[in-house]
Formats: C-alpha cells, structure tokens, sequence
C-alpha cells in the first residue's frame, strides 16, 4: 500500500489523498479525515461502504494473517492455474519449417493434455512476431495442421496474439479475417522506427483499424515510440489522443528506450496529452523474474503483456516456483519486504543494491496518477 | 480472451465503491443487515464474505486453485467462529459460502454436490425470510436460476426449463409451484427497489434462457424449444402483474413474439418497430434478439 501526500493545494481535513494497493493494484481516493481514522485501526467506526471498499482494496485484512507467505500462497496456486490450463509459445515463421521445433511443440501439446486438472477447456496461446505479409496465416495453418493431428478430440483452444512492427493498412488487415475470431490480442509495436513520419502513419493507420468490425472487441496493445524530442512528441499527439478513444486499445511508451531522467520527460508529456494511460501490472503476474538470463529457448514461456508492461520487459522469466519461494522466505532477497511483491513477483537472487526492479516502481506515483488521470498535484 | 467495449472513460473506474452505492441488492443487504447485526458481527461478515465471493470471481478465471486457496482460509476463519452466540451471522455466511462454493463445483462439473450446495441455500433462505427478511425470496430466484443452469449442463434440459418457467412464473404472477409464499397481493405495494429487483430477474431469466438454452440454432429440437417456452410465457403473460412502464414494455415485448409465433408472421419487426420495441431497453438489445429469432425462423419456414 502506498499513500500520497494530500492532492489539494492545502492540507485540511477534507484534502484527498490517493491511497493505492500493490495487493489488489487499484486505488482509491479518501479524505485526510477518513484516513486518520484508518491510520489508527478505527475500523469499527467506519461506515459499511468504507469498510468494503477499503477491504475490498485489500487496505483492511484479517488480523492474523502473515502477508509474504499470503502473498507467496497466491502466486503459488496461480502459477499452478497457468501450468495446469494454458501453455503459452512464441513461433516465428522460420521455426515452422524447422523439424526440431515441430517435435518441441508436439510435446508442448502433450504436456497441455496430460495435466491432471479436471478444467473443461486447455488454452494454447501462440505469439506471433512480426506477423505482417501474410506470415500470421503461415503460422496459424502449421499450428491448426498440428494440433488437429495431435488432438483431434477438439479440446485444446487455440489463441493468437499477432505483434505487427510494421505498418498495417486495412486492405493488408483483410487478410487475416480467417483468423480473427481466435485472435486474442493485438500488439503494434512501433518503437523501432528512425522515420518519425512513418510512425505517425503507422499509428494513423492503427486508428482506421480498430474501429472495424472484427477488430474493435479484441483488445489491442499499441507500443509508441519514446523520444525526448519535444517537437516530434508533438506531432505523434493527435494519433495518440485518437487511438485512446478506443475501448479496446491500451498505449505503452516502449519502456526499453527510456533511462532515468528519460521517463520524467515522457510522463510529464504524456499528462499534457491528457492520455489515460495504465502503466501499471496487475496482481496475477504469475512469474518470477531469473537474474541469468541464459535460457531463452524456442518454447521459452513468455506473454506480449509481460513483455510491454509486465515486471520484467525481457523474456527471462519463469513461473513462480520453488527458487523463489525459498529465497522470499529466507529474506535473501530484498523483494520479501518490497511493497510492489504482489504487483511485480520478486526477482531471483536479487543482490543488495542491485537496481534492476521492473520499470514500473520508478515514478510510482506519477503512474498511479495518470492512471487514474488526477489532477496534478503532489503525488 | 474476448472484453465487451466499454467506454474508455469507464476503463479505470473504481467499480467496487460504484457497486457497493449502486447496486440495489447490496443496499438492500446492507440496509437489513445494519439493523440485525452489530458493528463486530457485519465487518466480520462482509470480511469473510470477501473470501468467497472472491474465490468465486477466480472460478470464472479457470483459477481453480487460488479459488481453492481463498475457499480454505475462509473456511478456517468461519470455523472458528463460535456458532451458537451468532446464529444470524452463520446463517447470512452459509448463504454467501454455498452460493460461491456451488459455482466452484459446477464448473468442475461435480453437479451433484452443486444441487446439494444451491438446496441448502434455498433451505437457508427460507428460514431467513420467514424471519422477516422478506428481500431474500429475490436470491431465492437467483439460485432456483443456477439450479436450471446446473441441469441444462447435465443434459436435463426438462428439468432445467421446468425451474426457470417456475420462476418466470413466480415473478411475473406472484405465485409459483416453486414456491411456497405467494407474493401476488403485494407485488402492487412494492418499493421501487423490490421493484428493480424484480424486473432484472425477469429479464434475466427470459433473455438468458433464450439466448443459452432455446435460441442458437434453426433445427427442430430448439425451433420446438422456443415455440414451446414462448407458449407457456403466453400463458403467465395473462396473470402478468404489470406496475412499472418498464413492465409494460416488456409486456408488449413479449406479446409481439407470441404473436409472431401464432401468426408466423415474419411482419412483427415492422410492427415491433411502430411500437419501438426494436430499439434498445431493458439495458439491452432485446430489439437484436427478436431479429435473431426472426431470422432463425424464416429459415425453418422458407424450408416448409
């Protein structure tokens, strides 16, 4: 839980602050007089809608509850969720013409089979990276021609999540009509671009794309570039502002590029263009972040939200598992009193003074605020 | 993972505290609540209840084992709970726990502990009505509604349809096999909130049973389904205890389908368009339902 300093220019009473919880990843807002009443434990004389919401926030627990080991159960069983229903595989269009990489998936779709949870319906969820000029339909149909050899019972759904990091026209877009109802997610990811005047095309043509039909219910992550050229922050304004109108469309600077003094910039940029922007994870990041990242394979499990937003943005993670759960209770690592534990997972032997949280601790609260799109103050 | 658009304005709400204010069988709850309960015994309820409302809310995710988690550190704190000082407290838990908990094993498909879990709610909550808290007889029809879904999963579709027309029955009425306490005379002298309730159950019930259970598909089966759901809905529609314009509408709403039904007449969207009954109400799209009927139809008539 993280408290602000009280929003309003002045310190009464009546001030809001913003309370945010890294247990439930939402906010809220209360004034400075409710929340001398909470500070103190006065839960008996809170009204019944404060009490539910601050419980529901997770800001009021039992009193007996030990919160690492609470917070380690959940990860925990949510890891085994994911393990027991989905199997997540990133397949670029060289690996469908490579023999090994066949056997691998066939043995990805076993194991997704064979678990021994009762769940009705298995998920496969495939990425596609750089899925434009056709290659998405190349790598659905070796996926598709796969798994109905393999489990022609029809119980394993299949989910894509198509990253285009080129521009996509509509005309182009039709191709991918056959596919579309099993598309999960969109990601364009236009931050490597040199030519700012190609991104703004790109994001324009982004726009006259999710309003379609077929394209505006899946959810769609658009990934902008990030510069400190204020000028050209300028120009990508009216795309932006555009494609946030849309429901389905979520925005994310690439969170790669920026360095410390570089995210200031960015987040005071982006409260000009009054985006509401959710920076933030959520809770049900299932994955602990390895310091040595030496094993990214072909079936390396990975999501494009981990990837854009998540706690760690690289592919070296896995889910949660006996490692860190031993660490977290040893107190070997810092993480086992970090406040953003829920929210981020930990990190696999974290040394002392190691700085490599995930992005989203830095600036907290400027992100809870552009979240929530407060006014500014002194968060 | 499919989201239904929202307005982006509404992405970030914080929906808790709007459902906590907003929601007409929360205020109800409380409201009764408050009066019966004291401070220590409510927050420990509403803290318990957490648990498994949450872990219901995880069922829906397919996280059967955080759901698990959340269902056994509920159970341990209700546990220690001493049950002969608060029995009002146990009973209002037990109603919570036994709802959340059917889902859990309904979608595990353990169907019979299920049944079992929604009849002791059932059982639960008529004591509590009889003890005054009248309101409750709307979670009655709430978990008579799981129960049909419950036997639609297992392929009882008779049985399933015969408790969802009971309960359409009981609300548009007053008075229902299902039920024992017959509503009728006081259904006129209800609060608005009675009245709020009343009505979503009803088009819940309807609009859910048409879309799920006897509106997908054009073969015989289902098109012999509908005609015969829409004719028992004939039948209470003269009983139909009408207060509200919402009542009304959806009175005439469904008039125009039974017509359609009598007649074969594919004219009924003109005429359901006269009458406005094509635009969206109810806080739906009843209008786009009706079209889905017709067009289903057709199909089954173009071939006669």
């Amino acid at each position: 839980m993280t408290v602000s300093e009280p929003l309003d220019q002045e310190d009464t009473p009546k001030s809001l602050r913003m309370i945010f919880s890294t247990r439930k990843g939402m906010g809220i807002t209360l004034t400075n007089y409710v929340w001398t009443m909470v500070e103190a434990g006065n839960f008996e004389i809170l009204p019944d809608h404060l009490f539910n919401i601050l419980m529901f926030h997770e800001m009021i627990i039992p009193a007996d509850e030990d919160e690492l080991e609470e917070i380690i159960a959940r990860k925990v069983c949510m890891a085994g969720d994911t393990r027991n229903q989905e199997a997540e595989v990133c397949i670029d269009l060289t690996l469908t013409t490579d023999p090994a990489f066949a056997d691998t998936f066939k043995g990805l779709l076993q194991g997704l089979i064979d678990t021994s949870d009762q769940a009705f319906r298995k998920t496969l969820k495939v990425t596609v990276p750089d899925a434009g000029r056709g290659n998405a339909l190349r790598v659905a149909q070796f996926v598709e021609d796969l798994v109905d050899a393999h489990s022609p019972g029809d119980t394993i759904d299949v989910q894509y999540c198509l990253v285009f990091d080129d521009i996509l026209d509509i005309q182009e877009a039709q191709l991918y009509d056959t596919i579309l109802p099993q598309v999960a997610r969109i990601v364009f990811a236009f931050d490597q671009r040199e030519d700012m005047n190609e991104t703004i095309h790109a994001l324009t043509q982004a726009q006259a794309l999710v309003g379609q039909s077929g394209w505006q219910t899946i959810l769609t992550d658009v990934r902008i570039p990030w510069t400190d050229d204020a000028s050209v922050l300028r120009d990508l304004a009216a795309p932006l502002k555009a494609l946030a109108t849309y429901s389905n469309v979520r925005i994310y600077p690439a969170v790669d590029d920026y360095g410390a003094g570089g995210e200031d910039t960015l987040l005071q940029y982006l409260r000009r263009l009054e985006l509401h922007l959710n920076l933030l994870p959520g809770t049900s990041c299932t994955y602990s972040k390895q310091s040595d990242a030496g094993i990214v394979s072909h079936i390396q499990k990975y999501t494009v939200e981990n990837l854009l937003s998540g706690p760690s943005n690289t592919m070296d993670r896995r889910l949660y598992d006996n490692t860190i759960v031993e660490q977290l209770r040893a107190h070997t690592i810092a993480c086992s009193t970090c406040t953003y534990l829920p929210m981020c997972g930990g990190q696999v032997d974290k040394g002392p003074g190691d700085d490599s949280c995930p992005a989203f601790v830095h600036n907290f609260g400027e992100k809870v605020r552009l979240k929530y799109a407060l006014a500014p103050g002194r968060l | 993972m499919r989201r239904a658009a929202k307005k982006v304005n509404e992405r970030f709400r914080w929906s808790k505290s709007e459902v906590v204010e907003n929601n007409t069988y929360v205020k109800m709850y409380l409201g009764a609540l408050n009066k019966v309960l004291a401070t220590p015994e409510r927050q420990t309820l509403y803290l318990l209840s957490k648990f498994f409302t949450d872990a219901a809310a995880e069922v829906t995710r397919g996280r059967y084992l955080l759901a698990n988690h959340l269902f056994s550190k509920g159970e341990r704190l209700m546990a220690a709970i001493n049950r002969a000082d608060h029995p009002l407290l146990m009973a209002f838990l037990n109603n919570v726990y036994n709802r959340s908990k059917s889902l859990f094993h309904y979608r595990r498909g353990e169907t019979d502990t299920a049944i079992a879990l929604i009849q002791a709610t059932v059982v639960n909550n008529q004591r509590l009505e009889a003890r005054g808290f009248d309101f409750l007889v709307f979670d009655r029809v709430s978990q008579y509604h799981n129960l049909a879904r419950v036997y639609f999963s297992m392929s009882r579709p008779e049985e399933g349809m015969k408790v969802v027309l009971d309960n359409i029955c009981f609300l548009m009425t007053g008075a229902s096999p299902l039920f024992d306490t017959v509503q009728a005379p006081g259904i006129r002298s209800y609060n608005k909130d009675y009245l709020d309730m009343r009505f979503s159950l009803l088009c819940q019930l309807i609009f859910d049973t048409v879309r799920s259970y006897v509106g997908e598909e054009d073969n015989a089966t289902q098109r012999s389904a509908r005609i015969s759901f829409f004719n028992t809905l004939a039948i209470y529609l003269r009983d139909f205890i009408v207060v509200t314009s919402d009542e009304q509408r959806l009175q005439d709403w469904l008039t125009a389908i039974i017509m359609f039904y009598e007649d074969n007449n594919i004219d009924v969207l003109t005429r359901a368009a006269q009458r406005q009954l094509d635009q969206p109400f109810f806080g739906g799209h009843p209008g786009k339902l009706l079209t889905k009927l017709v067009k289903l139809e057709e199909k089954a008539w173009c071939l006669k």
